[in-house]
């Protein structure tokens, strides 16, 4: 120890401390007294700063081969449950969901229609529009599902009839939008139809004809194209 | 002016592949095996050194994962827990390796070889290649924490409970494989 009041090692160690946060202001003190008397000290810890960071940019690295068939063959066969009763499963609580589903959807379609009808009117302002339903909903039974697919009906006329006020890239948008929609509802009941108790589906469901009802709606109140 | 509705993809609204496939999904699974892939195997060649031994573990922690992916109940998010999964295949697979191969990772004995070597500042743009390989031969104890901390981000708490020793031990392995990385590139 020819520099000051710590050693070498000690120097060293606190420098490589302080790469992963503050020191408490007496160690600081110390070690900066050390590092500007130091060269050797000084140079450590600028390599380690260094080192920090090209650890920091190191890139992820790939396996030379594909692992999965070899992970696939060691996968236990999954054993799919055998549902006898397939529709009698609906938790109580779901049900209720249920029921206020339908109830919010028919009210929010209707305040859709009406504001719908007058920007149609060629109202030249842009019209707020009603507030997107905020709480998730569990639709996950017929009813729950057919509250959705007739507000999604109203709203598919609406938009239908205001195809012509709508720019080409718009439409465009819409439709493939309403195709990925489409996909997933597809894609969310079959794993639904497989596991109807289940709530994750089923609230996974009716975010899907959220963001349905969402688009349309939306579509229902853009301003006209002139 | 119209706004134009955003585009949507289907990955914002398909069922969470991890929900999928811990109902017995394969397809979903393998997704999330492409999806995780390269970050598990990353790990894994870091953690041991050796990317023939990295490519087992790293199906040895999908297998786990698919035969775990019951408890994974969707707090964490998919990834966070798959890679803690990762960690602990691999904890535990060195475990049993500790006794036949590392004899010599018994402290801090190799520190003196390292105190002095000449004063060269490191060149960071060719530092990346030869930094892999550095990594790869420090002893196992220093290098785990050295990937766990400066690699994959863990604190000293974290690290501590998962190799069962002190934050103190494990400080001071993470100064010992930084301060052997500076000497073995410096050389
Ligand atoms: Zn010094």
């Amino acid at each position: 120890m020819t520099h000051s009041m710590i050693a070498c090692e000690e120097a060293q160690r606190l420098a490589s401390e302080r790469l992963d946060g503050a020191l408490a202001a007496a160690q600081a003190a110390l070690l900066d007294a050390h590092l500007a008397a130091c060269a050797d000290c000084r140079a450590v810890a600028t390599d380690l700063a260094r080192l920090r960071t090209a650890t920091a940019r190191l890139p992820a690295l790939t396996p030379s081969r594909d692992l999965w068939d070899g992970i696939a063959a060691r996968l236990a066969t999954p054993v799919v449950p055998l549902r006898a009763t397939r529709a009698t499963r609906m938790r109580p609580s779901v049900r209720r969901l249920a029921a206020a589903a339908v109830i919010m959807v028919a009210a929010t379609a209707g305040g859709t229609w009406m504001i719908a009808t007058r920007s149609a009117n060629r109202m030249s302002q842009p019209v707020a529009g009603p507030r997107l339903r905020p709480q998730l909903v569990a639709v996950a039974d017929q009813k729950g599902i057919a509250a959705y697919e007739d507000a999604i009906a109203h709203l598919r006329d609406i938009v239908a009839r205001r195809r012509g006020d709508l720019d080409a890239k718009t439409i465009a948008v819409l439709d493939t939008n309403l195709k990925v929609i489409d996909h997933a509802i597809a894609e969310c009941a079959a794993a639904l139809a497989a596991d109807p108790a289940s709530t994750v589906l089923a609230e996974q469901l009716n975010r899907v004809y959220d963001a349905k009802l969402a688009l349309l709606r939306s579509a229902a109140l853009l301003p006209s194209h002139t | 002016m119209q706004a134009l509705p955003q585009p949507v993809t289907l990955d914002q609204l398909r069922v969470d592949d991890a929900v999928l496939a811990a109902r017995g999904d394969r397809r979903a699974f393998e997704r999330l095996y492409r999806d995780h892939v390269a970050r598990i195997f990353t790990l894994c060649v870091r953690m041991v050194g050796e990317r023939a031994r990295a490519e087992e573990l790293t199906q040895d922690v999908f297998v786990r994962a698919w035969e775990k992916l019951e408890q994974f109940r969707g707090n964490a998010a998919f990834g966070t827990w798959l890679h803690r999964l990762a960690v602990n295949v691999v904890l535990n697979d060195r475990q049993s390796e500790k006794r036949r191969r590392d004899r010599h990772d018994d402290g801090v004995g190799d520190m003196d070889a390292l105190s002095h070597g000449e004063v060269r500042p490191l060149a960071l743009p060719e530092l990346g290649i030869d930094l892999e390989a550095a990594i790869a031969a420090l002893p196992p104890g220093a290098r785990q924490v050295f990937v766990l901390h400066d690699i994959e981000g863990y604190t000293h708490e974290e690290i501590a409970a998962m190799l069962g020793v002190g934050s103190g031990g494990c400080k001071a392995q993470l100064h010992r494989a930084r301060m052997l990385l500076r000497a073995a590139l410096n050389r």
